[in-house]
């Protein structure tokens, strides 16, 4: 079957699949993938009468001997006829049926990774189903089926381990962090976090449009992005009592991701990344949802694949910014708004920094005062602060217990390191060990996961510490949207949102930042509010070159939850 | 008028003191040449990644005529330092000296491109600006 896969088949190869599909002796499961392909080469020659007649028999025979994979194979074709007739409802509801035969066996895929693997081939039904249910209006079913599409593991409230087997989890870690043997540690470690991430964990919550919508209020809006194909992309914004959805096919001449790659290599030495951004910004933000964006007060982002490394608030809108005009944070998934985030009894700051670390040659100078800074800001606010810097602040103190009770006590937690891009090669392939050079070793994702963070945010001021996995463990894109990295250690800690780079940090603009970031919390302001405050006055007091866009543009905010924004 | 946004590549990274030195010798040297207006130098040092750091001095300045005589005026600036700057002890001034034309990253259309690599398509790009 692989074979002829690529080419339509010859009339003497068509007669010779028919016969197959037609001999009682073949397991049925065979049959059923023959008459899937006979009925796709006659969907492609246009006769839609055939295609839908093998699609069926191929329907009939994988029940026979409960074959799901051929069921999907055959019912999506059966939509596509249908799709291509002009009859988007019915495509719908039977692409509906193949969906959720999928989604039954996706849900016994429970092993770290394995989840994104799984779906490589069913991207196309679910593209199918969300057009035919765009095309049949009904909103509702189409962002649902986007949101099966977007990190399944965050439609769960963060922390859902139980902080006991995250804290037995980072003891065994931490007591290989000095084994010499580097390699079998490295194993060892991988095994101990998957060990963790296998935990019964609470079913995920199902996307419901009206309780979205109430959560948005009247001054929210959200907006979801989903890449049908590399030149096509669905974009739907959300209001309070509308959802609007605009097909956007880029224009020609335009080069989307190209521009992409250039804001996710970006760095502080980046020049011309305001024009770059104006170009992506015409293309994803619609004319349409310009009224929307001009009467709220808060925009949440639902990025696609690439779109994770744009920064929303630095998109050019009206004479400005988004910025200028709203909060802006992103999310992996709408549905997490949907989680009740129950008021945190935590107060006060962790803080940690270390001016070098093992391995990095370039020293920075400004992390160890922007964490003392950040530390008096909330002890004059009245509220505990704590604060590791220079040797206090090693993978032992941090991982200790001392420490591990005074993170858990925590309303913020900022640490201000080296951050590890989980774009280069190595970390592709194991995105969970990216993580922050700390003063004598690396903390990365897989101890992070282990922490009991239950923080309204985790402030990473590190290069790349808000950078998501787009491409991961051989895949060059993830199929559902899964996040790796940082942002995945986090959310399994219990953090409810964080705020990191996208790209290089600039290590003056990052402690100036910094300040008023934690000023802002610390009067308790919510994240969302806090860090657009900080970023405003970072630009008005820049001054020329700093105040630009390579400077402040990197520092995002990603919310897991509701309470990051105050909805 | 245009806009001519370009850094200053320097080859060893240097402390606070003397890069804050440089980005004021390229602003004055700048401010000198009859068709710039406004000249920004800032230095840039010290990103919080694990790519071993260049510092730079990042520059942005209007040409109140056209492109091309902004990029002859950077060209002068270079000419200058070198002159002005041949044996000097200090180790700004040293820096300063080293400069030639690879030294100079221009912004074209978001891509930094050494000065003395400017093809025709890159300067038709900044002519239309």
């Amino acid at each position: 079957m692989e074979a002829c896969d690529g080419e339509a088949p010859t009339e003497a190869s068509q007669q010779a699949l028919l016969a197959f599909a037609s001999d009682a002796a073949v397991p049925a499961e065979y049959r059923g993938r023959a008459l899937v392909r006979l009925g796709h080469v006659a969907l492609n020659s246009g006769d839609l009468g055939e295609a839908r007649q093998r699609f069926l028999s191929a329907g009939t025979l994988s029940r026979e001997g409960d074959h799901p994979d051929v069921t999907i194979e055959a019912l999506k074709g059966v939509a596509i006829t249908h799709f291509v007739e002009g009859a988007p409802a019915t495509a719908s509801e039977i692409a509906g049926a193949a969906i959720r035969i999928c989604e039954e066996m996706r849900g016994k895929v429970t092993a770290p990774y394995l989840a994104s693997a799984f779906m490589v081939d069913k991207f196309d039904l679910y593209v199918l189903g969300i057009n035919s249910a765009r095309h049949a209006g009904d909103p509702e079913t189409m962002l649902a089926r986007i949101e099966m599409m977007k990190s399944p593991a965050q439609k769960i409230p963060p922390g859902a381990i139980p902080a006991e087997i995250r804290a037995g989890t980072l003891a065994r870690l931490r007591a290989l962090a000095s084994n010499p043997d580097r390699a079998a540690a490295r194993r060892r470690r991988l095994a101990i976090w998957q060990a963790m991430m296998l935990s019964e964990l609470p079913p995920p919550v199902r996307f419901e449009l009206p309780k979205l919508q109430s959560r948005l209020g009247e001054d929210a809006i959200a907006i979801t992005y989903f890449f049908f194909g590399p030149e096509v992309l669905l974009a739907c914004l959300v209001t309070r009592d509308a959802v609007l959805a605009e097909r956007i096919a880029l224009p020609e001449g335009a080069d989307l991701s190209r521009d992409i790659d250039r804001v996710s290599s970006a760095g502080n030495a980046t020049r011309g990344l305001e024009r770059v951004l104006g170009r992506i910004g015409r293309i994803i933000l619609p004319e349409s949802f310009h009224a929307a964006l001009s009467a709220a007060r808060k925009l949440i982002v639902c990025p696609h694949q690439s779109l994770h490394a744009v920064p929303f608030a630095a998109l050019p809108f009206a004479d400005g910014v988004l910025l200028d005009r709203l909060e802006v944070a992103t999310v992996p998934c709408l549905t997490c708004l949907q989680i009740e985030a129950p008021p945190t009894p935590r107060t006060g700051l962790f803080a940690a920094a270390s001016e070098t670390a093992e391995g990095m040659a370039e020293p920075l100078p400004e992390v160890e005062p922007e964490a003392q800074r950040a530390a008096a800001i909330w002890t004059d606010a009245g509220a505990e602060a704590t604060v590791l810097i220079g040797d206090g602040a090693s993978y032992d103190r941090i991982t200790g217990a001392q420490a591990q009770a005074a993170i858990a006590r925590a309303r913020v937690l900022h640490l201000g390191f080296h951050g590890s891009d989980v774009g280069t090669s190595d970390l592709m392939q194991s995105p969970m060990e990216s993580g922050l050079h700390l003063r004598d070793r690396h903390l990365d994702g897989l101890d992070l996961s282990g922490f009991d963070m239950g923080a309204d945010v985790v402030i990473l001021m590190a290069c790349h510490a808000g950078k998501r996995a787009i491409s991961a463990r051989g895949l060059a894109t993830l199929p559902s949207d899964s996040i790796y990295g940082l942002q995945a250690a986090l959310h399994t800690a219990g953090a409810q949102s964080m705020i990191g780079g996208l790209w290089e940090v600039d290590d003056e603009a990052a402690a100036r930042i910094a300040a008023e970031l934690h000023a802002r919390l610390a009067e308790g302001a919510t994240p969302a509010a806090a860090l657009r405050a900080a970023l405003l006055a970072y630009r008005v007091a820049a001054g020329p070159i700093l105040d630009g866009v390579a400077f402040w543009g990197p520092v995002s905010l990603v919310a897991f939850g509701p309470r990051a924004l105050g909805l | 008028m245009q806009t001519l946004e370009f850094n200053v590549s320097l080859a060893e990274a240097s402390d606070k003191a003397e890069l804050a030195e440089i980005a004021d010798h390229i602003r004055a040297a700048l401010a000198e040449e009859a068709d710039i207006t406004d000249p920004a130098a800032v230095p840039v040092r010290s990103g919080r990644g694990m790519a071993e750091v260049v510092a730079i001095v990042a520059v942005a300045l209007t040409v109140a005529s056209d492109i091309d005589k902004g990029l002859k005026a950077v060209e002068s600036m270079i000419a200058r330092f070198q002159k002005l700057f041949a044996g000097s002890k200090k180790k700004s001034e040293q820096i300063l000296a080293g400069l030639d034309a690879s030294s100079i990253l221009i912004n074209v259309d978001g891509v930094l491109v050494p000065l003395d690599k400017l093809t025709e398509e890159h300067l038709k790009w900044l002519r239309s600006q």
